[in-house]
This record gives C-alpha cells, structure tokens and sequence, in this order.
C-alpha cells in the first residue's frame, strides 16, 4: 500500500513541480523550547477563535432594538431588551450546545490575547526583536494591538451592561482628544453616544475587519519567520549565530502542533464545561442610565482601567483645545507606551548607540538599558492592571477607597522607578565583571 | 539539514496498543458527544466528551509518532545576509534608476507625487460621511422650565416620596407623558442628610432646603453615578470612583473627576417636581475641544452664600 501522503505530495509535484521546497520545507529545523510555543499557542487559539467565531454568526442579530425574549431562560422571560441580548440568551439557553460554542470562544479569545503576550515579553526579554527581525517585531506588536480590538468588540457584543459601559467609556475617550475628539467620536459612533449603528460597526469590526487583518498580519508574520529562520538559545556545541539546530518540520514539529492544538482544544473545552462563565445572568441587558459596581474591562485592558481610576483630575485649555488627565493618562500615555514598545528595536539601537545582528538570544541581563526598560515598563503595566481592581481591593481590605487609590497612586510611580533602576544597575555589574578577565588580559599583553 | 542527533523509536517510547487505546478514547467521546448533543445534554456533559475526544486523539498522534519515526535533531546553515556589495547594491541601483534621468523627467515624477497627495484628501473626505457631527455634544437635554420630573416607572414626584437619604433616577417628562430615556436628561433626585444644602448648590433650585437634583452622567466618562453613601451625602459613580458631594454642589470630593455635576433646578407646580431651568453647566465628560465650565472658584462660592 503507498503511503498516502505519498500520493498526495507527487500529485502536486507533478503538476507544480514543488517537490524541493516541500522537500526543503518539511526538513525546516524547529528549536526546541517551551517559550518558543507561545506563538503556536497563539496561532491555533485564532484557528479556534475562526471555527466557533463562524458558528455564532448564525446567531447573533447586531441590534440595539428592543424586543421581548421568549424561552428557556426563566430570568429572561417575557421581559424586554435589545435583540443582541436576546439573540444571545436565546443562544446561551435555546439552542443545543449554544452555551459550549460562547464559552470556548470566550475563553480562547482570553489565551489568544495572553499567548501574544507571553510571545512579545519572550521576544522582549531575550533579545529576539534585534536585526534582522525588527519587522517581524513590529508586525507581532500590530498583532497584539489587533488582538485587544477583537477581544475588546467581542466583549461588547453581547449589549450587557458592561458592554454598554465600556462602549460609554470609549466614547468618552475619544471626546478628550484635543481639537478631534468631538467629530472623530461621532465619525466612528456615527452621531452622540448611544446611536443604533454601535452594535452593526462593531459587530462589522469584530467578525471581519479584525479577522481579516490578523490573517494577513499572522500570514506576513510567518512568511518573515519561514524566510529568517528562528532564533535560538546560545549552544556549547556548535556555532549558534551559523547553524540553527532543532527538529525537523516533519513529523515532530507538526506532531507538536497537533497535539498541541488538540490538547488546548480539550482544556478549553473542560473548561468550557466546569467554569460557569460568560454567563449573561449576571449582569442583565444595558440599560441607559445604568451601571454596576465592579464594573472592569476584560483584564489585558485593566491597565488603561487602572490609569483612569489613578490620574489625579486636572484639565487646562492651550493652543485652542482642552487637555484633560483623561487624555493624556487614558489616550496618550498607553499609545505612548504601545508604540514604544513597538518601536523599541529602533529605541534601544539608537541608546546603544551600533547595530547587533544577531539570531542568538540573550539573557534580559545582558543589556542594562534593556532591562531597566522591561523591568520599569512591566511594573508600571502591572500595578496600573492592579489598580483597575481598587474598589475589590477596598473591600477586602476593608480600608478606605480613598487610601487605596493614594498608596496606588505612589506605587505606580516608586516601583517602576525601583525595579527599572535596580535592574540596569545589576545587568550593568554584570556586564563589567564579565568585562573585567578581558581588561586584566589586555592591561597584561 | 543534517543529523544532529538520532533517538531510535523503542517500545518503551510508545507501543501501537497504547495507540489503540487512546484512539478508541477519543472515537468514543466523539461519539458520546454527538449522542450528548442530541439529547440536548448540558454544557457539563458536552465539554467533558469533548475534551475526552481530543485529548485522546492528541495522545494517540504523540504515541504513535514516538513509537515509528526516530527523532531527528537537524542542523541547517543560516541563510547569509545580503551585504552592501552584494544584492542590496543590485537592488538599489534598480530603484534609484530613475535619478540617472534628465532633470525634466525627475520633475515629472515629483508631479506626480504631488498628485498622489490630492488623492489621499480626496479619499479621506468620505470619513465625514461615517456619522453626522454636531457642535454641540452635551449641550442639549430635555430639560427646561416646567419640564415634569418622572421617575423609572414614569411617575410624577411629590416631595414626600423621596425620604431622607434617599436617591432616584429620574426622567423629563415627554410630550406623550412617558420618561424620555435619553442619556444626557438623566437626572439623579437626591434627599440631602442635612437640614440644608451649602454652596456652591444653587439654592433657589432646591426644594424643601435638601431635595436637589443633578446630571446623572458623571463628568468623568460618563458612566451613570447611581451611588449614594447617604451617611455623609456622597454621590459615587462605580465606574472610576468619583465622588460627589451631594450637600454641596456636587463638588467632585474624590476620584478622578475635575467638575461638578451640573444642577437642575426644581420648583413645584401643582405638588409635584418640575424643572425650574435648564442644567446649570455642561453635562458629561470633558471634550478636547471646548473648554468646559469648571470648578467654581472660592470667590464664586462666597458669592452664592
């Protein structure tokens, strides 16, 4: 019996003669790590994300319209709300396995988001991002920010009150923006919030412009990594910068994914099944004029969240428009911070002051100005994403909310500072006392 | 590539029984699922088969892949970067043929570079078709002398139905009688816990010396502020924590708010709460364009006493 995939890979040959690349493509060398499989994981979580994405197009209805929901749901009976709530209660509740399809799709929009960014502080830490890969850099950022729409229009969809919420929230934002802000917010709202045309753009947004530019952003991604090759760890045995060691693309490295991918699919769908999540009981319909307490974004915005709840209030008019802490805290500071790190293979060869091409990767400590970076610009992220959580935290500790937001407040400027500093100054130490052997050899010579 | 290292497939790698058995796993979750899916089985039942459906086919694959191939270790040589000599050079001496041509020609292609800008404002003037832009965001509400305050259900108000520390989301009246339930008319009643209200409150706008209303889109980003600590009188919005003196002005006290909620002013007419006025500032949120009425100064709420 011929192997089948035999057959399959002569039959293209002879009508494309490909054989050499295929040939060449199926011995591609993979290196082996555990941190180099976040992009994987990030790749088959959208694959995920496309399959069900499909199958719950054939239910939502992107409408603000009030209709009365009828059936299954004993809470939602009879009552009215907007028919994309109760298209997606009717879903959650009327049709078979329609619960399973929403909370997979939900929970792999989660490790879509935290794959790509587990990838971007592998690729940050160790140096990956240096030339020649600084596209490849650049488009992975561009994903990242691609992946944070999706998750943030797929979160609206639903019309529930933190949707609602957070779609005001935006609103607002984009008002702050000096000189624009009025027009562009009724450009993309198309007229004064809340208008009946939110829910169809978004959902226009969210099911295909977003996908769409991530296929082709994922598709260039890839192409650029085909082409370069990966990097890899520093190795004893063989000259690293040359060479790139690892398993051949067939089979490991696509027994890898395979598995892979079938075992996220199961642990989502475990999930899925224990976790009582995305449940839309919780909240109720949006209803203007109403919101909750613990009202929060989905978590890889809390840090947006965190600096609006942080930023002491100020405004002042100059040059004919307003600046206000909402912008400049909720607007301007995380562009500020996204296209930094987005441009950062440009900043750092600019304070290094010479180029390093190399496909090695580094340890964070190589490099101070790197570290200081990453260690500074990852604790102000994650204390800001704590601060989105205050008002929680002010319960549980049963202190003040008054207190809580001041001590955040010194935190969120005193741990970057410390972190950043004190991370420079050992990747520095370490630098010289590597250094050190070479200057008492050539001090001796 | 070359052979870096060779692992040589062995039974204690993986035996094709084991294969078998998470093969059949896995075909019977699948199964199972289906059945589950029919019987309209719940979302436990559906995501356990599931997951026993994949996990086992993920461990069949990984089995039987470890117990027929040997794994291979490769080397490969880097491809090498162009250098300045090399292709780049080639490259760049097609893209810059056309600075060998005559000045007349290199004027023609800055002609159309120019051209090429009228394009761009061209296509970027349908933008303004996306959605109809007033000037005039949170200047408009429902609200003006003699407009009758409705609360949720679409009732009128007297004053005796709001108790001390009470608080109300309140409606203008329609001219069908029914709440208009925009947005920016939203209005929060509030019984003040004190005999009566300070500045910079607008006191001829208040009724019974501690009922008073205001926007209830806070100033911030707009959230609703529904919260009343009617202990100390401090309105709360749950979005960002601003917090508003209720008992005076609606002063921001807290959070990250910078102006007051607006005030509407009430009278009564026949027993029952109207508007004495339109919103005695701008509703909601800061805009980047026009500067807003701020935070009344010390001497302007020395003014008012």
């Amino acid at each position: 019996m011929r192997n089948p995939a035999a057959v399959v890979v002569r039959g293209i040959d002879r009508r494309l003669g490909v054989s050499p690349l295929i040939a060449k493509l199926a011995v591609k060398a993979f290196p082996r790590h555990w941190s180099f499989l976040f992009g994987e994981v990030a790749v088959i979580a959208f694959v995920i994300l496309v399959l069900t994405g499909i199958a719950l197009t054939l239910f939502y209805e992107p409408s603000a319209a009030m209709v009365t929901y009828e059936g299954g749901s004993t809470l939602h009976q009879g009552r009215e709300m907007p028919a994309a709530y109760a298209s997606v209660v009717t879903l959650s509740h009327d049709v078979p396995g329609g619960l399973l399809l929403r909370r997979v799709h939900r929970l792999a929009s989660h490790i879509f988001v935290a794959a790509i960014l587990a990838h971007l502080i592998r690729v940050l830490a160790t140096g990956a991002f240096r030339a020649p890969r600084e596209l490849t850099h650049l488009i992975g950022v561009a994903l990242l920010v691609m992946a944070a729409i999706s998750g943030w229009t797929g979160h609206n969809l639903p019309f529930d009150v933190l949707a609602g919420t957070s779609l005001r929230i935006l609103y607002a934002l984009v008002i702050a923006i000096p000189w624009v802000g009025e027009t562009l917010a009724q450009w993309l709202f198309a007229g004064e919030f809340p208008t009946g045309q939110m829910l169809p753009r978004m959902f226009a947004l969210h099911a295909l412009w977003a996908p769409l530019i991530i296929t082709a952003l994922l598709g260039l991604h890839l192409a650029l990594i085909g082409h370069q090759d990966h990097t890899q760890r520093p190795r004893d045995d063989i000259d690293a910068e040359r060479y790139v060691v690892g398993e051949p693309l067939w089979p490991w490295q696509a027994m890898t994914s395979t598995v892979l991918a079938l075992g996220i699919g199961a642990v989502l769908a475990v999930a899925a099944a224990l976790l009582p999540y995305a449940d839309l009981d919780l909240h109720g319909p949006y209803r203007i004029g109403e919101a909750t307490n613990a009202s929060q974004p989905d978590w890889f915005l809390f840090w947006v969240e965190g600096l609006l709840r942080l930023a002491p209030p100020f405004e002042f008019a100059a040059l004919g428009a307003v600046w206000s802490a909402p912008f400049l805290m909720g607007v301007a500071l995380p562009l500020l911070l996204v296209a930094a790190t987005a441009l950062w293979p440009w900043i750092e060869r600019a304070i290094r002051g010479h180029e390093d091409v190399s496909h090695v990767n580094q340890r964070l400590h190589d490099i101070p100005v790197r570290a200081a970076a990453v260690w500074a610009g990852g604790t102000f992220v994650a204390v800001a994403t704590i601060a989105a959580t205050n008002d929680v935290i002010a319960r549980l500790l049963d202190a003040p909310i008054e207190i809580v937001v001041v001590v955040l407040r010194v935190l969120l400027i005193a741990v970057p500072l410390v972190a950043g500093v004190t991370a420079g100054l050992v990747a520095r130490r370490r630098q010289q006392k590597l250094a050190a052997p070479e200057e008492a050899a050539a001090v001796e010579g | 590539m070359q052979e870096f290292e060779r692992i040589d497939p062995s039974p204690d790698r993986g035996s094709f029984r084991v294969v078998a058995l998470w093969a059949l796993a896995s075909a019977a979750g699948g199964i199972g699922f289906a059945v589950a899916f029919v019987l309209e089985a719940d979302v436990a039942v559906l995501g356990i088969l599931l997951a026993i459906a994949l996990a086992g086919m993920a461990a069949a694959i990984r089995r039987y892949v470890l117990a027929t191939y040997p794994q291979v270790t490769g080397v490969e040589e880097r491809p090498a970067l162009p250098t300045e000599a090399g292709s780049a050079g080639q490259v760049e001496g097609v893209v810059t043929a056309g600075e060998q041509q005559p000045a007349g020609q290199r004027m023609g292609r800055r002609t159309i570079l120019v051209a090429g800008c009228g394009i761009a404002v061209g296509l970027v003037a349908p933008a303004t078709a996306m959605g109809p832009t007033r000037p005039d965001i949170g200047l408009r509400t429902r609200w003006s002398d003699g407009v009758r305050l409705l609360d949720d259900e679409g009732e009128l108000l007297s004053p005796a139905a709001l108790p001390d520390g009470g608080l109300d989301t309140i409606w203008p009246e329609g001219p069908d009688g029914q709440p208009v339930r925009e947005e920016l008319s939203s209005v929060v009643l509030v019984r003040a816990p004190v005999d009566r209200l300070r500045p910079p409150t607008h006191l001829d706008g208040v009724v019974d010396g501690n009922l008073v209303a205001y926007s209830k889109v806070c100033t911030h980003m707009g959230c609703p502020v529904g919260l009343f600590r009617a202990g100390t009188g401090a309105l709360f919005c749950p979005c960002h924590q601003a917090s508003f003196d209720a008992t005076a002005g609606a002063m921001p006290t807290f959070g990250p708010a910078e102006r007051p909620l607006p005030q509407l002013p009430l009278r009564l007419e026949d027993g029952v709460l109207v508007a004495a006025g339109e919103f005695i500032g701008h509703v909601g949120p800061t805009t980047g364009l026009r500067p807003r009425e701020g935070r009344p100064t010390p001497a302007e709420i020395e003014g008012s006493e």
